[in-house]
C-alpha cells in the first residue's frame, strides 16, 4: 500500500510518501518548519515530494493527515487538502491524532519503551496532552488542560515526555516530586510517523477536526431599544 | 469549457459547474448552497471561527453532490477556480485548499478568484451583458461603483467610507430587535410603515464623486428610535420604511454620480448598469434603479436572485472567463482578507 501523509496542524508544513511493499521505514518525508504559510508551502511540498519519490497521485492508496489538536486554521488547511485530494482520486483518507503521531515520532526514534507523556503547547496557559504505551495504545483521552492538571492525573507508568510543552511538563512534575524523563521537545511531529500510523487506522472515517476547544464566539449583546 | 467553482468566504459554503462556450455564452450545470445562517444566527452576525468549522465539514459532500447534479466526473472539468479573497480567512483557506488539491491530483488549471470580481462578472452568466458596464454592489461587506472594461480590468469609481449597505441594515434589525440576517427584515417590516413618517439624513447625498457613507444614518436611526421608546409596532415599521427609504435615496444618488462619469469616460450612449451582490435582492432598492434607469436611458441588468447573494456558479464564471484569457495562478496562491477589486492581477 502507497500512503501520502500530511501534517500542517502545528510548527510545520510537513508531508511523507509510505510504500509499505518497501519497508516501514522506507518513507520519503518533506519537513518544512513554520509556524504560519502553510496554506501558499503545502502544494508546491508535494509537488516536490512525489517528483523526488518518482509516485504520481493517481498511484497513491490512502491519503492520511493530522486532525489536531493544533492550530485551528493549520488543522484546517491540512484537512481540507487531503479531502479534496482523496475525492479527486477516489481513494480513502483517514485522520491521525498530532499526538498520536508525536508519540509514534519518539518511537521510530527509538527514545523509550516505556508508556510516554506527548504535551504540546496550547497557549492561555494550557496544553494538549495524552499519553500512550510503548506500543501507541491511548491511556485515556486527548484533551486539553493547565499542565499542574496533566500532571497530577498522569498514570504512575508514565515517565517520560515529549513534544513542545515537554520541558513545561518535566519542571511541573519535578515540583510535586514526579521524575518525567524529557525526551525531546520537538514542535510537530515526522510525517513518516503520521503515514505509518494511517497504514494501520480504520479507512472508513473520513478526517474530522479534533479541535478540542470550542470557537470563540458569544453571543452579542443585545443592543435593541426596548420595545412595547 | 466546464469549470468547478467553490465560494467559502463567508457563511455560505458553495460548489457549482459552469459550461462557458467558445463564443462566451455561459451555462450553469450545477449550483449547490448552503448557508449556514442557523449557525450564526445565536449569535447575531457571522463568527469567524464558526464559519469556518462549517465550511470543512460540510465542502467535499458539497463538491460531490455538484458534479452528481451536473451528471459528470472530475475527468469532464478543464479548471477549477476557488474565492482566494477578500473575505475571512479561516473559510477563505477551506475552499482554496480543496480546490487546489482538486487541481493537483487532476492535473488541471487552478484560479484563485475575487470574490467581488465574481459577483461583478455575475451577469455576463445571467444576462450576456458585454463590456462595458457599471455595476452597484451591495452586499453585506461590500458597498462599491465599479466600472468593468473587461475581466480583470474593474475600476474602482467609489466605495463606501464606514459601514456597507448590508451591514448598516443589519445594525438598524439589530437595535429595532429584529433579528439577524435584517436586510429581509427590515424589508419585511418597511413593506408595512410609512417611509416620510421619519426625517431621516441622506449621508453623501449631492456631494461629487462615488462614495458612500451609512454610519451616520444609522446613529439617527438610533437618536430617533430611542425618543420613541419603547416601541410600539406601527413604530418600528415607520422607522423601517424609513431607513430604507434613505439608504435607497442614498444608493440612487451616488450611482447617479457614477453613471455620469461612466459615461463621459466610455461615452456609452445607452450605458449597462448592472446592481449586483445579496443587497440586490431587496425590492425596494431594485425598484429605485429601474426607475432611475429608465429616466437615465440606462438598461438595468439585476442578475436573478440566486446569483445576487453568494455563490460559486459566480466563482465558476469568473474562473472560466480568467481561464479563456489564459489568467490561471500558480499553487501557492495565498488567501487574501483583503483584496480590492482594482488591484486583481490582469496578466
Amino acid at each position: 500500500m502507497i500512503t501520502l501523509a500530511v501534517d500542517t496542524a502545528l510548527a510545520a508544513c510537513s508531508a511523507a510518501v509510505l510504500d509499505t511493499a518497501r519497508g516501514e521505514a522506507s518513507a520519503v518525508e518533506r519537513i518544512k518548519p513554520m509556524l504560519r504559510g502553510h496554506a501558499e508551502a503545502l502544494m508546491p511540498l508535494l509537488q516536490g515530494l512525489l517528483a523526488e519519490s518518482g509516485r504520481s497521485l493517481s498511484e497513491i492508496d490512502r491519503f492520511a493527515v493530522t486532525i489536531g489538536p493544533g492550530t485551528f486554521t493549520g488543522i484546517r488547511v491540512g484537512i481540507s487538502a487531503i479531502r479534496g485530494l482523496a475525492l479527486a482520486t477516489g481513494r480513502r483518507a483517514v485522520g491521525v491524532t498530532t499526538l498520536a503521531a508525536m508519540a509514534e515520532t519518539a518511537r521510530m526514534a527509538g527514545f523509550d519503551d516505556r508508556p510516554v507523556l506527548v504535551a504540546l503547547d496550547a497557549r492561555r496557559g494550557e496544553i494538549y496532552a495524552q499519553a500512550f504505551t510503548a506500543d501507541g495504545v491511548e491511556l485515556g483521552p486527548a484533551r486539553v488542560a493547565p499542565v499542574a492538571a496533566v500532571i497530577a492525573e498522569l498514570p504512575g507508568s508514565v515517565a517520560s515526555v515529549v513534544g513542545s510543552a515537554a520541558e513545561l511538563c518535566a519542571r511541573q512534575a519535578q515540583a510535586v516530586g514526579r521524575n518525567l524523563a524529557c525526551l525531546g521537545h520537538d514542535a510537530a511531529p515526522r510525517p513518516g510517523a503520521v503515514a505509518r500510523l494511517a497504514v494501520k487506522a480504520d479507512a472508513d472515517t473520513r478526517p474530522a477536526p479534533l479541535y478540542l476547544r470550542p470557537p470563540d464566539a458569544r453571543p452579542q449583546d443585545g443592543a435593541a431599544i426596548p420595545r412595547q | 469549457m466546464r469549470v468547478l467553482g467553490i465560494e467559502t468566504s463567508c457563511d455560505e459554503t458553495a460548489a457549482a459547474i459552469v459550461l462557458r462556450e467558445a463564443d462566451g455564452a455561459g451555462h450553469i450545470l450545477s449550483n449547490v448552497v448552503l448557508s449556514q445562517l442557523a449557525e450564526h444566527s445565536a449569535y447575531g452576525g457571522v463568527v469567524p471561527e464558526i464559519a469556518a468549522r462549517a465550511h470543512v465539514e460540510a465542502l467535499d459532500t458539497l463538491i460531490a453532490r455538484a458534479l452528481a447534479e451536473a451528471g459528470l466526473g472530475f475527468d469532464a472539468l478543464d479548471g477549477v477556480a476557488a474565492t482566494a479573497g477578500p473575505g475571512l480567512i479561516g473559510g477563505l483557506l477551506v475552499g482554496l485548499m480543496t480546490g487546489k488539491a482538486i487541481a493537483l491530483a487532476r492535473g488541471l488549471p487552478f484560479v484563485a478568484v475575487n470574490h467581488l470580481e465574481a459577483h461583478a462578472l455575475t451577469p455576463r452568466l445571467s444576462d450576456a451583458v458585454t463590456f462595458p458596464y457599471l455595476v452597484l454592489l451591495v452586499t453585506g461587506g461590500h458597498t462599491q461603483l465599479v466600472a468593468v472594461s473587461d475581466v480583470g480590468r474593474c475600476e474602482r469609481y467609489g466605495g463606501t467610507v464606514d459601514d456597507a449597505v448590508g451591514e448598516a441594515f443589519d445594525k438598524a434589525a439589530k437595535m429595532l430587535g429584529l433579528g439577524w440576517p435584517g436586510g429581509p427584515a427590515v424589508e419585511k417590516r418597511a413593506a408595512r410603515g410609512n417611509a416620510a413618517a421619519i426625517d431621516l439624513p441622506r449621508p453623501m447625498v449631492g456631494r461629487s464623486g462615488a462614495d458612500f457613507s451609512f454610519s451616520g444614518l444609522k446613529t439617527a436611526l438610533r437618536i430617533e428610535a430611542e425618543r420613541r421608546a419603547p416601541l410600539d409596532e406601527a413604530t418600528i415599521s415607520d422607522l423601517c420604511a424609513s431607513f430604507q427609504a434613505a439608504i435607497v435615496d442614498c444608493l440612487v444618488d451616488r450611482t447617479g454620480h457614477g453613471l455620469q462619469r461612466f459615461i463621459e469616460e466610455t461615452g456609452e450612449r445607452r450605458p449597462i448598469l448592472v446592481v449586483a451582490g445579496g443587497v440586490a435582492a431587496n425590492s425596494a432598492v431594485r425598484r429605485a434603479l429601474e426607475g432611475f434607469a429608465e429616466s437615465h436611458d440606462a438598461r438595468l441588468v439585476a442578475p436573478p436572485l440566486d446569483l445576487c447573494g453568494d455563490n460559486a456558479a459566480m466563482v465558476a464564471w469568473a474562473g472560466a472567463e480568467r481561464l479563456a484569457r489564459g489568467l490561471t495562478d500558480s499553487l501557492d496562491a495565498p488567501a487574501r482578507a483583503r483584496w480590492p477589486i482594482d488591484e486583481i492581477r490582469t496578466a
